[in-house]
């Protein structure tokens, strides 16, 4: 039995000894990127998937940028790269047929509130799917438990206009929530 | 009346993520301004009712720690943990091999009496170090042949990796089949001489 841990092709290795600034970025940021990645998507394994081709394009930009400017780009692009995941929709389509035939099917304790759980997950997502990048990463960034001046960096904003850009942000979740579903926030 | 507040900074001040001069006064603010006050309190119920939203999303495992990269400064552990293994499953490799090379010397079989065999095995058993010539000159006599490995446990070994592991002065050399898992599963005992 061969068992097949990962393939690297060739053109897409990286020299990673001689790259010690990725090692840094990538031991600060990963955990965050996949966490954030994670809660818009409801896949971790997607959100790896997604977050390991981010780092490898991040790789290749150290020419052209540098410092905080890296970083910026780096959760810009992983949080257009989920947002364009989220709006396939193929996830969601899954998730539904799953809690439409298994759950129900099975019965089992819980079953309806897990279904319901899903369906205000679903929603959650296609609100942020549906806003503009920068909010909705502001938003999941929070909702991970970042501090104002992690999301000052990780945005590329000073970190004296978090607060102004986070109730902007919030205003906008809860006005596009509320024309899609009702009042029920 | 101070100067009201914006949203901006009353809702990082809901956050508590103000300098503590500014988180104050801006409290003492509030107890004045009755529309900042307001203004507050719908920031601060909004804000709750998204992060109430937002934790919906929590359905996905917890991002706990990066996959672990092999630090460099571990290596060394790594290697001597692996060296460890490996000296072990050459010891029991010493003590068992010499067991199956003694029952196989045809002159213990043209003995006059049957039971001749068993005989040598005893002590063998009971003291393997002088043994352990005998094993060394017949791995050299032999031809290294895949029956010649020895089994170190029963696990079904479909697919492996050989190894070949050897003492510091270069005497003796094993060949270890390590299967999937990273185990040794069989041995032989090869020299260079």
């Amino acid at each position: 039995m061969d068992i097949v841990i990962g393939v690297v092709q060739p053109a897409e290795e990286i020299a990673l000894d001689q790259v010690p600034w990725f090692d840094a970025l990538f031991h600060a940021h990963y955990p965050r990127v996949v966490g954030m990645l994670g809660r818009l998507m409801g896949d971790r394994g997607q959100a790896e998937e997604i977050a390991a081709d981010v780092f490898c394009k991040l790789a290749r930009q150290r020419a052209e940028r540098d410092g905080d400017g890296l970083t910026a780009w780096l959760y810009r692009v992983a949080i257009n790269a989920g947002l364009d995941a989220v709006r396939s929709n193929t996830g969601r389509k899954w998730r539904e047929e799953a809690a439409g035939s298994g759950s129900l099917r099975t019965a089992a304790p819980g079953a309806l509130d897990q279904l319901l759980q899903q369906e205000r997950c679903a929603r959650v997502q296609d609100v942020l799917a549906a806003m503009k990048p920068r909010d909705a990463q502001l938003l999941l960034l929070r909702a991970t438990g970042c501090a104002y001046r992690e999301l000052a960096q990780a945005l590329g904003i000073q970190a004296g206009s978090v607060g102004t850009l986070l109730a902007r942000a919030e205003a906008e979740f809860e006005r596009r929530y509320r024309s899609r579903y009702g009042d029920d926030v | 009346m101070k100067r009201c507040w914006p949203d901006g900074d009353l809702r990082a001040f809901r956050d508590g993520e103000l300098p503590r001069e500014r988180q104050e006064r801006i409290a003492g603010h509030l107890e004045a301004c009755g529309a900042c006050g307001a203004r507050y309190r719908e920031l601060s119920e909004r804000a709750a009712r998204v992060s109430t939203l937002m934790a919906m999303l929590q359905e996905t495992a917890p991002t706990s720690a990066i996959p672990i990269l092999p630090a460099r400064a571990h290596h060394g552990r790594q290697w001597a943990v692996a060296a460890l293994s490996l000296a072990a499953a050459m010891a029991v490799g010493f003590v068992v091999l010499p067991k199956r090379d003694m029952v196989r010397p045809t002159p213990v079989a043209k003995a006059p009496a049957p039971v001749a065999p068993v005989v040598p095995v005893a002590p063998v058993e009971t003291a393997a170090v002088p043994a352990r010539p005998v094993a060394r000159h017949a791995a050299t006599r032999r031809p290294a042949l895949r029956e010649d490995f020895l089994r170190l446990d029963d696990e079904p070994l479909e697919t492996g990796t050989v190894v070949r592991i050897g003492a510091e002065n270069g005497d003796v050399q094993a060949d270890l089949i390590l299967g999937p898992d990273g185990r040794a599963h069989a041995i032989r005992i090869v020299s260079n001489r």
